[in-house]
């Protein structure tokens, strides 16, 4: 085993160097001045001559293959760079963000298992009733609402007086408080939940006529013991393989659900970053990224062994 | 091939046996009274004052650019020589106690005040937390350095003797700035200038040994003498001030501190003023203003702003180029009332008049009406008769302004004379760095002037091709280099004035709009003075909560 | 957000592929049938025929459907009138009319919708063929290069893209399918490794046929209908991607009605012209239901061993 995880965190490398060169081709290509983005509104007053300094301790002068060297070169080192505009270490701006934008993937993963679970298991004790259909649409539908639609209808029925009970915050950090999470976590956990939801039903339902839970129905133990214990524990693992795989979604859904809910984390500092040409910052955060994604699938590629014994390392 | 895994059910039937559904079921009950325990908002403080920032700053080095958001900061932890006042816009003193102009009008003689200390703040130790002269001598080479990664604002102070030469590194002092003891500084500039003061209003003083004790977290935390000391900053989330209990101004700031909430979005900003969460509101949405006027009739407050909007033509390129009539069956065909008062619902002032602010002084000559009839006259007149062989012509608008709504009612506006148009919206690097472009012919810009004084419009959209029109016409230079000089008031406006007629003679551009400086205050909230600068420039030590 | 078609659905087709196997389902007039059969007793499956069946209607023929112009404005008359006998679903800030930009809206979500996941069927299919019939060190560099593009935010991805490309329905859409093309590919693969040793396809190679004869007849057939099913659901995907970037501001330029910029400029009107921004999110949230409603009856339908579920 341990020689498999070595194999596969050597093969991240050749992963991680591509997205690197990807994501640096696209920086380098698109248009716009970083300086404009360094100088911000002073940029139209400034004096040519500073622009032209400011360019060059930038070392946007150098040709592509000079920048993808020296980018490279000081990765390699474990040097993520300084901000263009922020005057602030990549390194700082990770370290900052990355645990807020976990912050609020647990969220939403709690969410999802808190509502996915339940309905699933529910709608498979009760297939074919009204209860499977309401849950089973209510699921599809989570699966159709698009994130950003989702910010505003919660904004505006669970925020407000005039509209019903101010529950919740209408966005940002709070200093970490749950109460500031809530929402944010609903949202961007959503489309997890209905996904968790249709999993659990039809492995439940897979599950259901297996030998051994013939069993322990006739063992007698409690209906909804047999349920929760002996069919729910077998029809996780492809549960878990889902959870695994949507951690990369969460990622990615985060950037909306961070800039609808004001929440300070990493998706924000990406599209800000990708908006004032900064380099560093977009480099530095989409490699730490990847460097995230492989990881987790490697994980959850471990996490499937241990639940699932059939499997083996190939 | 790596090892396989034995486990101990590596076969057969999954293994039967209680599920720890005790122990998730106990952690679910955990969470939930967690949950509820926390269901309660932070206590805020009673002497907090909730600003609303629709931008995160950049950094928070007074050296370094300066934007709207680093700017809204940095004056309440800064202070420079002179000051806006906020009832009259013009300047009062600031740390300078008052000053003396020579006759020539070459040296300036600032009294320094007494008394004003640097902020103490963990990590800093003063030998003399006093101002003097000489830490303004220091801050002046600081903002005159020309080494980028430590200023990149030499051009505050461009009009200080020697500056250039400093800069440039030609000399290692300023030779126009000297101490003549510790609360006199004396600066002599190259040739009069009437900004000259103006200008000074960004150049505050900064502590040697804060800049040089926190080393690269000097950007980060903010040390200066302003009646609010820097607390703490969660980036993209908000920034504290708290009242600086030694400030120089007695009985000043009446708050006990300041969060700026980071709220990027106005819809969001509302929701947020509504819940009391936010004492102003400063981004008004869209599509609210009128709604929001009525109803919160009695928190709205408005002035009018510094900012003009306008449509650029290019002046050395395309189809406007050396075709004045085209240029005028643009600015004709375009209906200002129903885009700024219907569509905008108000949010600006139609620009009935020139390039100029209403507010400065030369703003009031005539602007181009409304007239799709005589439009329809000029188009003929530049050669395109109902628009034949007039190719579609390339709108190019930012990303920020692309929630607006009158950009498609501008195409329809032209359509109706003839000038076909296509819009493009960029994002905002792009559009700034391709607007200046010669494959740019038409495109919606703005302006922001930072005082009240023409020169703040002509200096930079007028003068020497400086803009993204590219105009440049002899005559006008010259005269605009010629009033920068003239210390009189009055005879200075008068050639201003007739700047003016000569630029929109010219018809380089469409004034669309000036700006409203609007804003919501809670009823509580005392001695909000907005500067038509913009409500970022509130002086927030006057402000007070009075519950 | 990154790709929800990379989601559920490719997880159940792997794990029903690897039951089901070979077999060219959808030839001979008798599983045509079947699959009819199947499908039609698929109750969502037909809701979802019906909304999709509506979108493309109404993108086909929006010039005659459409009961008003577009782009027709009337500021001082029809602003933000709410819903009425002239304007069915309202108007907007210009006084358009919101039915008729959302008619038109559908060819521009349609039309990404396709062109983006046809582009991520065309590279995925032939990436996820080669990595799979090759095998080796191919499939290791090609399943290299899938992860790679995994590896990268979809949205950021565009939002990079449309900067450097003019935002038009054909880059969006071309963009979308290039950065989205890794879990077509993924469900190619297992579908070719599935089939690839099985006996009919040894005979084929015993016969003498050449390697691409046996890849072409023989082995992608048998991929054709799970390829459907994450078609179809990919579809579905790129539109909300689509709208998602327009939502941002960076998708498709004014005045073209896009559904995705109608709710972003709509919801500066939410207080005051609810019916501005809920109806164009309506069609988006159909839509995308159609799609998948489809994709799941199809799923049902096309999977021969799957005992039939009424939903």
């Amino acid at each position: 085993m341990t020689r498999y995880v070595i194999r596969r965190l050597l093969l991240a490398i050749p992963t991680l160097l591509g997205v690197f060169t990807i994501i640096f081709i696209l920086a380098y290509l698109m248009p716009g001045d970083p300086v404009r983005a360094v100088m911000g509104e002073s940029y139209r007053r400034a004096d040519p001559a500073t622009i032209e300094r400011v360019r060059e301790r930038l070392g946007l002068n150098d040709p592509w293959f000079v920048q993808y060297g020296r980018f490279l070169g000081r990765l390699v080192r474990g040097d993520l760079g300084t901000s263009y505009v922020l005057d602030q270490p990549v390194a700082e701006v990770i370290s900052y963000r990355f645990p807020r934008t976990l912050q609020l993937m647990a969220g939403a993963m709690v969410a999802a298992l808190l509502i996915g679970l339940p309905a699933g298991i529910l709608a498979a004790e009760r297939q074919y009733t009204w209860v499977d259909h309401t849950l089973m649409f209510f699921a599809l539908v989570g699966v159709a609402m698009p994130v950003f639609w989702q910010g505003i209808l919660a904004k505006m029925f669970l925020t407000q007086d005039t509209y019903g009970i101010a529950l919740f915050p209408v966005a940002g950090y709070g200093d970490g408080a749950l109460i500031y999470m809530v929402l944010p976590s609903l949202v961007l956990g959503t489309h997890l939940s209905a996904t968790i939801a249709r999993i659990t039903r039809s492995s439940m339902l897979e599950v259901k006529p297996q030998p051994y839970m013939v069993t322990a129905v006739a063992k007698g133990l409690h209906r909804w013991r047999v349920v929760l214990v002996h069919q729910l524990k077998n029809a996780l693992i492809p549960v878990v393989t889902v959870v695994g795989l949507d951690v990369g979604y969460l990622l990615g859904g985060s950037v909306v659900t961070e800039t609808i809910f004001n929440w300070p984390g990493l998706g924000r500092a990406v599209v800000t970053a990708i908006n004032r040409r900064d380099t560093p910052v977009i480099l530095g955060t989409l490699v730490f990224g990847a460097l995230i994604f492989v990881t987790v699938n490697l994980v959850v590629d471990l996490v499937y062994a241990l639940i699932n014994p059939r499997i083996r390392y190939e | 091939m790596a090892g396989s895994v034995n486990r101990r059910h590596a076969q057969g039937a999954p293994h039967l046996h209680a599920c720890p559904r005790g122990r998730s079921a106990a952690l679910l009950v955990a969470c939930s009274l967690l949950l509820f325990a926390l269901t309660f908002a932070p206590a805020r403080a009673a002497g907090d004052f909730r600003y609303p920032i629709a931008a995160d700053p950049e950094h928070l080095n007074p050296f370094r650019s300066t934007t709207v958001a680093t700017r809204t900061v940095l004056i309440q932890v800064y202070e420079p020589l002179v000051t806006f006042d906020p009832q009259t816009g013009g300047l009062k003193p600031e740390l300078a106690e008052r000053w003396e102009v020579s006759e020539d009008g070459l040296t300036y003689t600032f009294h320094l005040r007494k008394g004003v200390r640097f902020h103490q703040v963990p990590g800093v130790v003063y030998d003399d937390p006093e101002v003097t002269a000489e830490d303004w001598i220091w801050s002046f080479e600081m903002f005159l350095s020309g080494d980028t990664a430590i200023s990149e604002h030499p051009e505050y102070l461009e009009a200080v003797k020697g500056a250039r030469a400093f800069t440039a590194g030609e000399a290692d002092r300023v030779e126009g700035v000297r101490a003549l003891d510790p609360y006199t500084l004396e600066v002599t500039l190259e040739e009069p200038n009437h900004r000259f003061l103006f200008d000074l209003i960004n150049v505050y003083v900064v502590p040697r040994e804060a800049y040089e004790q926190l080393g690269s977290r000097f950007s980060q935390v903010p040390v200066g003498t302003g009646p609010f000391l820097f607390h703490e900053w969660l980036r993209d989330d908000h920034i504290t001030l708290v009242k600086n209990p030694d400030y120089w101004e007695p009985g000043l700031p009446k708050l006990d501190s300041i969060t700026y909430v980071n709220v990027p979005d106005a819809t969001t900003q509302l929701f947020q003023y509504r819940q009391d969460a936010l004492h102003v509101l400063l981004d008004f949405p869209t599509g609210q203003v009128a709604a929001l006027r009525q109803e919160f009739a009695d928190e709205y407050v408005e002035i009018p702003g510094l900012n003009l909007r306008y449509l650029g033509f290019k002046w050395t390129s395309g189809p406007f180029k050396d075709n004045r009539a085209l240029r005028l069956a643009v600015a004709h065909a375009l209906d200002q009332e129903t885009i700024w008062n219907v569509l905008m619902e108000g949010a600006r002032f139609p620009a009935h008049q020139g390039v100029l602010p209403p507010a400065m002084p030369a703003a009031d000559v005539e602007g181009y009406r409304y007239d799709p009839e005589l439009a329809r006259q000029y188009l003929a007149e530049a050669g395109y008769p109902n628009g034949q062989g007039l190719e579609p012509i390339t709108y190019y608008y930012f990303a920020s302004a692309a929630a607006e709504p009158y950009h498609a009612a501008i195409q329809a506006m032209l359509a109706e004379v003839g000038i076909p148009i296509v819009l493009r919206s960029e994002d905002n690097t792009t559009y700034w760095t391709r607007v200046g472009d010669d494959d740019v012919h038409l495109f919606l810009s703005g302006w922001s002037a930072d005082f009240l004084d023409p020169s703040e419009v002509f200096n930079y959209l007028f003068y020497q091709g400086r803009d993204d029109t590219n105009y440049s016409n002899p005559e006008v230079d010259a005269l605009i280099a010629r009033a920068t000089a003239i210390t009189d008031d009055a005879e200075r406006n008068a050639l201003y004035r007739q700047i003016h007629q000569m630029i929109l003679e010219d018809v380089p551009m469409v004034p669309l709009s000036y700006s409203k400086v609007m804003a919501l205050v809670k009823p509580y909230v005392k001695d909000f003075f907005l500067s038509p600068a913009g409500a970022y420039r509130v002086p927030m030590k006057y402000v007070a909560l009075e519950r | 957000m990154s790709d929800p078609k990379e989601r559920i659905p490719v997880q159940n087709i792997l794990v029903q592929q690897a039951r089901t196997s070979q077999g060219d389902e959808l030839s001979g007039p008798a599983n045509a049938a079947r699959f009819w059969r199947t499908f039609r007793r698929h109750r969502l499956g037909l809701v979802g025929l019906v909304i999709v069946g509506t979108m493309v209607l109404a993108a086909v023929g929006a010039p005659y459907l459409a009961p008003a112009d577009p782009l027709a404005q009337d500021i001082l008359r029809a602003r933000l009138q709410p819903p009425s006998a002239a304007h069915p679903l309202g108007t907007d800030e210009l006084g358009r009319d919101l039915l008729s930009r959302l008619i038109y809206g559908a060819r521009i979500s349609l039309t990404i919708g396709l062109l983006a996941e046809g582009t991520a069927l065309l590279i995925g299919s032939v990436i996820g063929a080669l990595a799979g019939f090759l095998g080796g060190r191919v499939d290791d560099l090609l399943m290299r290069i899938t992860e790679i593009f995994m590896a990268i935010p979809s949205l950021l991805f565009l939002i990079a893209v449309v900067a450097i490309l003019e935002p038009n329905v054909v880059t969006i859409a071309l963009a979308l399918g290039v950065i989205g093309w890794p879990s077509e590919a993924r469900v190619m693969r297992s579908q070719v490794l599935a089939v690839k040793n099985l006996e009919y396809v040894t005979a084929a190679h015993a016969l003498g046929l050449r390697p691409y004869q046996v890849l072409l007849r023989h082995i992608l057939p048998n991929a054709l209908s799970p390829m459907i099913v994450v078609g179809t659901l990919g579809i579905a995907g790129a539109i909300l991607t689509e709208a998602t970037l327009s939502f941002l501001g960076l998708g498709i330029q004014q005045p073209i009605p896009s559904w995705g910029t109608m709710v972003y400029t709509g919801q500066n009107y939410i207080f005051t012209a609810w019916w501005y921004a809920v109806f164009p999110g309506l069609a988006i949230m159909l839509t995308v239901l159609g799609f998948n409603f489809v994709g799941d009856a199809l799923r049902d339908a096309l999977d021969p061993n799957r005992v039939t579920q009424r939903t």
